[in-house]
């Protein structure tokens, strides 16, 4: 069978068969679920404005690190929430690791590779004035579900499986994370 | 995929809602392209994974782990109940060998409980609780033994009352000439 034939059998695959064709050792299927997921998975991490190079990196450790946790995806659950699950885990050791170095700069310490800058391009601020501000004004889970729900239209409990929260305090993030971000949207639709 | 826990009068709430439509515009200039460069590169990094990160045995289904984690439980068990049952016997296996050595007195009782019992009353030299004072030095099992035979002994005593009742009712009546007087009478 000819390389694009078997390309064109897996793209026509669910992500849940992809994913237990990749468990019994089918680097195809895998590769096919990089190919689905670069781009969500880089989106989702972009959103935080890491410097470009920074975003890359978190995208491929995510994978990676999918690929070695493979064994514990079960077959019978949805691929999409259990890959943002790692690809929450990275973004929060990342923003950790940030935190940490900021931290240690603020006390004087001798930090040789100072982190770089959080914000991209102005225009890509511009572009994102609103989850720019959520950003700063949620905290991370809050943030996380705001885009799970809005741009990967995850349902709740996907969401709540993501953060390890329950579909009722999910849906309070949602809550508070709506009423933090009202009085912006009031603000730009008045600028507008 | 959709579930219960959410409304759809809550969802038609966040989805309409103009923050809502405002972050998805948002996204969606702001969408990153599909890049081969990237995607090379997380391959080739997913390929020099060493084998032995690489779990290649799919996750079994739950209720498969669950059969699966009841056999180390099993082992366990099995090997805690071998462990008590040696041990049991082990333990009766002291106690039946220690018996005659620790209390040699006891054989002595016990012969006595058995003569006790084949000639009632004659030669009881001993009565049951000096018998069970003299056993006392015993282990547990022949106290227990020992009270066992000493009750049935007890309760064998009259057991054939009646039978030498009968036996001795006859006797006395054959010792009497009641025959002898009827043929007399004139």
């Amino acid at each position: 069978m000819q390389e694009s034939e078997v390309r064109c059998d897996l793209q026509s695959l669910p992500d849940e068969q992809l994913a237990r064709r990749a468990q019994e050792g089918c680097a195809a299927s895998f590769e096919e679920l990089v190919r689905r997921y670069q781009v969500p998975v880089l989106h989702y991490l972009r959103r935080k404005a890491f410097a470009a190079n920074d975003v890359e990196d978190m995208t491929q450790e995510t994978f990676l690190r999918a690929y070695r946790k493979l064994r514990h995806y079960r077959s019978d659950r949805a691929f999409r929430p259990w890959l943002f699950t790692v690809a929450f885990r990275v973004a929060l050791n990342a923003a950790r690791n940030e935190k940490r170095a900021e931290q240690a700069k603020t006390m004087g310490d001798l930090v040789l590779d100072a982190p770089p800058s959080r914000r991209g391009s102005d225009d890509h601020e511009t572009r994102l004035r609103l989850w720019s501000i959520a950003e700063d004004a949620l905290s991370e889970p809050q943030f996380t579900a705001l885009w799970l729900f809005y741009v990967e239209q995850l349902s709740v409990r996907e969401i709540g499986y993501v953060l390890g929260r329950s579909a009722a305090s999910v849906k309070t993030a949602l809550f508070r994370a709506r009423k933090r971000l009202e009085p912006y949207l009031r603000e730009f639709t008045m600028e507008g | 995929m959709r579930d219960s826990t959410f409304s759809d009068r809550d969802r038609e709430f966040f989805s309409d809602s103009r923050l809502g439509r405002r972050l998805r515009q948002e996204v969606a200039e702001d969408r990153p392209t599909f890049s081969p460069s990237l995607h090379a590169r997380i391959m080739a990094a997913v390929e020099s994974e060493p084998p032995s990160q690489i779990n290649s045995r799919p996750r079994l289904p739950h209720s498969r782990r669950a059969e699966r984690a009841w056999n180390p439980f099993t082992i366990a068990t099995g090997m805690v109940a071998a462990t008590l049952l040696i041990g049991l016997v082990l333990w009766r296996f002291a106690a039946d060998h220690r018996r005659p050595d620790e209390a040699p007195a006891a054989g002595g009782g016990e012969r006595q409980v058995a003569q006790d019992r084949t000639v009632p009353g004659s030669d009881f030299t001993l009565s049951p609780p000096e018998v069970l004072e003299t056993a006392s030095s015993l282990p547990d099992i022949a106290i227990r033994q020992l009270q066992l035979t000493l009750v049935q002994a007890q309760d064998r005593q009259w057991a054939y009352l009646d039978h030498d009742a009968a036996v001795a009712r006859r006797l006395v009546e054959s010792q009497f000439p009641t025959g002898l007087a009827a043929a007399d009478t004139p």
